[in-house]
């Protein structure tokens, strides 16, 4: 004889109307303290540490890159600058140039062989 | 008495189906809401009946109810075998109705309230439904916590024997024995003529 299930079904709280209210508003609560709990924010911050390393990653590849190239531009702009004189910029042969420059007069021959080379040039 | 629906079924339905308690636990971890809500509906008879045989009474055992989902959501993370997710929120369940029954006993509360159904539509019928639970909830007193657990799972939340032996931590012949003695008392509480008329429906 006690074998045979009693039946209990009068308590069964899922019989009661108001058993989907309860429900719903048990999953509300639960995911709102999910949500809440210290654990969530440890998350978010897991999330942000994640992105952290590849970012840093990047980061040190672009300064490998970077430095070598950034070495030699700014010994580049140490090195003093070569400007060509004005004179050769205006077409005037150094020759005659450095004749002129000169104290003593120049020959007739000196002075043809100056104008020539910068002719030929 | 009018029996609206059976209700017993509480397991995961057919695989491809409903989906499984690991699944539920695994998407309610990601923030879905819809999946934990699968979950409570799913398990409140089990946390129920758990809560139930503890604190004795309705309102109490709802509230029990209401925090371990809340404790177990919080929590998701240390249910370390999502399948058996029920295990894991009966251990909830029974610690929190605990911590509840020895503060009601620090309040000097009864455990025995007179308990109001409604259905919201039919005076006469929560009336009986009324009667009837005040008549299970006395006879249910008279029984061991272990007693009212199992009887309360097997024959209200329709779990097996080596489900209940899981759960409470026992074997699954334990379980039958404890079934047995519970039956036993608490047809000597309800009488025949109770339980005569509810046993059949």
């Amino acid at each position: 004889m006690n074998d045979e299930r009693i039946d209990l079904s009068p308590l069964d709280p899922t019989r009661e109307p108001r058993f989907d209210g309860i429900a719903a508003g048990i999953a509300r609560d639960a995911m709102a303290a999910r949500a809440d709990r210290p654990g969530a924010r440890a998350d978010i911050l897991g999330v942000i540490s994640g992105w952290m390393r590849p970012a840093l990653l990047a980061a040190g590849l672009i300064l490998a890159i970077a430095i070598p190239a950034l070495a030699r531009l700014r010994a580049s702009s140490l090195a003093p600058a070569q400007y060509a004189p004005a004179t050769e910029v205006m077409g005037i042969p150094r020759e005659l140039t450095d004749l002129l420059h000169s104290s003593r007069t120049p020959s007739l021959a000196e002075l043809h062989d100056a104008l020539t080379t910068g002719v030929e040039r | 008495m009018a029996v609206i629906k059976d209700g017993m079924s509480n397991a995961p339905g057919p695989v491809g189906l409903e989906p499984t308690d690991a699944r539920l636990v695994a998407d309610s971890r990601d923030g879905n809401a819809a999946a934990f809500d699968t979950l409570v509906r799913r398990h409140y008879r089990t946390a129920f009946s758990i809560a139930l045989a503890h604190t004795g009474n309705r309102a109490d055992a709802e509230d029990v109810c209401h925090d371990a989902f809340v404790r177990a959501a919080e929590r998701l993370e240390e249910c370390r075998q999502p399948d058996r997710f029920a295990h894991w929120l009966c251990i909830i369940t029974r610690n929190l109705a605990h911590n509840a029954v020895a503060k009601k006993r620090v309040r000097r509360a009864s455990s025995l309230e007179h308990d109001t159904a409604s259905s919201g539509d039919d005076p006469a019928r929560d009336a009986e439904l009324g009667d009837l639970r005040d008549q299970l909830t006395r006879a249910l007193a008279q029984l061991s916590p272990v007693q009212r657990e199992v009887v309360l799972l097997h024959d209200l939340d329709g779990r097996t024997h080596d489900d209940i032996a899981a759960m409470i931590g026992t074997s699954s012949g334990m379980s039958r024995q404890h079934l047995f003695k519970a039956r036993k008392r608490l047809r000597t509480a309800l009488g025949e003529r109770s339980f005569e008329e509810h046993s059949h429906e």
